[in-house]
């Protein structure tokens, strides 16, 4: 477990937070640019030290403001991925990876096959692509065996598909590796495809910590700021023929149209807030195949002048309507409407 | 017509003289251009004035204030003297006063060099365990290659046409403190020496060409290094 306790002013700005994280998966702090989370994992590596707290992993005490405790950043073993991978620029990949960890080769091998960086082990960094940089950086930072790996928007600077390409190793590197992992993002794809463990900050504050299902409005900054609906699911079963995903979550059965059969048992499916129509009579005869019946929670205003209705279809759920079809409909608190999903993202 | 044995020994003088007081000068010059790139304390500017003062002052100036500071019966030349460093009127006290007004023009291009390293690769190298010594040597040095190479081009190249100081501090000896530049002012000062003048004004031209050449090919190289 590594406890967070920090508090430290910039001018401003100021930062008083308090969290743990659990010794495995991988912890996301989401929050917008600006909020303080890059400098939150700066100062558990020690990078930035904080006016006063106490930051801690598995009985190590990094820092101590009452007994004075500053652990070195060379002290720490925090292996750091940073946005901009900050390869040595002076050394080829091979050196780079070492850099942490000299003279264990068997690991290096290991490592890198996993990576798929071998033919690039005698480049210079200058030479790499964004990708490969960052997939370099992710392997310097895991062979010097942390105690815990802090990634600051490592997928930040890359194109979708890079990205793509670098998720992929989401499920192989922790458990290689076994290594508790904080990572930084405000991309709320990345929050829902990597995360096992969520903490939201804001302002330099914890908004909130916790699990997935439910409502979440910008999760991500990155994306529009709308209500989105987050639901873990359990794969049920594949239609080879009309490449329909079979799943279940809380309020009952998903299909969602999928290329492959998903490879993972678990996963999670988001819906935003504008994806979602309400009906009062049950909808026959149309193309939607997601309808579920549900009970409204609650109707309200949004910032942009429509009206969020909050459902509860097993598990949490938001639609977008306009004040007309409101005023048509006459939906009212407490009572039952049909939520038909035209779209469901799969985050696999 | 061949060089005089006098000739001979002033172009070998400065070219020892140059070397000995870029060589001399490159660690306290890296350590300076370190702690002034690289950290904030008092007296930081009144350090940074202080080098860099050579380079305003009239050279007779800073000469004079070596026979001062290193003469025989200062504080300092006192105890050089005693570790059998002996300045006054030898070519050890030539390469003092290279080493001094050339000292700024060695610590910049460094300074500039550091400052230019991207503070976020020494902080990466010390998460991966490495302490202050060692981010330095693996990173922060071979970094800065390219301006410690350049300072001590420009160094060298002031170093080789160093007169007012010298000439001040260890006066005008023909094979012990007369170095090229002084050999040169002497023949131009004597009836006939015209010639002799000519040719170590050539040979100085070649000297200094040389050395920016050799500068330019070594920088090449540090780039590619990195780029490759």
């Amino acid at each position: 477990m590594i406890d967070v306790n920090l508090q430290k002013s910039f001018g401003g700005f100021s930062i008083d937070v308090e969290f743990s994280v659990p010794e495995t998966g991988i912890t996301v702090l989401a929050g917008a640019s600006g909020s303080g989370k890059t400098s939150i994992i700066n100062m558990i590596a020690g990078l930035i030290k904080p006016d006063s707290g106490r930051i801690s992993a598995g009985g190590r005490v990094f820092f101590d403001s009452q007994k004075k405790i500053n652990l070195a950043v060379n002290k720490r073993r925090c292996g750091c991925v940073f946005q901009d991978g900050r390869l040595f620029p002076n050394m080829n990949v091979r050196k780079n990876l070492l850099y942490g960890a000299p003279g264990k080769s068997e690991e290096l091998d290991a490592a890198v096959n996993l990576l798929g960086i071998e033919h690039l082990l005698e480049r210079m960094p200058a030479k790499l692509s964004g990708g490969e940089k960052q997939r370099v950086s992710i392997g310097r930072a895991l062979l010097m065996k942390p105690d815990i790996l802090l990634m600051d928007e490592p997928l930040a600077s890359l194109d979708s598909e890079r990205k793509e390409e670098l998720m992929r190793y989401r499920d192989k590197l922790p458990k290689r590796f076994s290594v508790p992992v904080v990572y930084v993002t405000h991309s709320q794809q990345e929050i829902l495809r990597l995360s096992d463990e969520l903490i939201r900050i804001e302002n330099g504050r914890v908004k909130s910590i916790g699990i997935h299902n439910g409502e979440y409005i910008g999760l991500g900054t990155s994306e529009r700021e709308e209500h989105v609906s987050v639901f873990e699911c359990s794969l049920q079963g594949y239609d080879s023929e009309s490449r329909a995903v079979i799943a279940r979550f809380p309020g009952g059965v998903f299909l969602i149209t999928a290329e492959s059969e998903p490879p993972s048992g678990n996963f999670r499916a988001a819906v935003n807030a504008s994806d979602v129509a309400v009906s009062l009579d049950e909808p026959r005869n149309i193309s939607i195949s997601n309808i579920f019946r549900g009970k409204i929670v609650k109707i309200e205003e949004n910032n942009a002048g429509n009206i969020t209705v909050h459902a509860d279809i097993g598990t949490p759920l938001a639609s977008y309507i306009s004040r007309s079809s409101l005023a048509r409909l006459g939906l009212s608190e407490g009572g039952e409407a049909y939520f038909l999903i035209k779209a469901v993202s799969l985050m696999l | 017509m061949p060089f005089s044995a006098e000739e001979v020994n002033a172009i070998l003088l400065s070219v020892r003289v140059a070397a000995c007081s870029v060589i001399v000068g490159l660690l306290p010059a890296l350590f300076f251009a370190y702690i002034l790139a690289r950290f904030e304390f008092k007296g930081k500017s009144l350090l940074d004035s202080l080098i860099h003062l050579p380079l305003v002052i009239p050279p007779v100036v800073t000469g004079y204030l070596l026979i001062i500071f290193l003469g025989r019966h200062s504080l300092i030349g006192g105890f050089f003297e005693k570790i059998g460093i002996k300045f006054a009127f030898n070519w050890k006290g030539a390469v003092a006063a290279a080493l001094v007004m050339s000292f700024p023009l060695l610590v910049r291009p460094i300074r500039l060099s550091i400052e230019a390293i991207d503070r976020g690769l020494e902080d990466a190298a010390r998460t991966l365990g490495a302490g202050r010594a060692r981010v330095f040597m693996t990173v922060t040095l071979p970094l800065s290659l390219p301006g410690i190479i350049s300072g001590s081009v420009l160094a060298l190249a002031r170093s080789l046409g160093e007169f007012g100081a010298t000439m001040t501090f260890v006066s005008n000896i023909p094979g012990e403190t007369q170095t090229l530049p002084l050999a040169l002012y002497s023949y131009t000062q004597t009836p006939g020496g015209e010639i002799m003048a000519g040719r170590l004004c050539a040979v100085s031209i070649v000297i200094a060409a040389a050395a920016l050449a050799a500068s330019n090919i070594l920088a090449e190289r540090a780039k590619k290094r990195i780029q490759k």
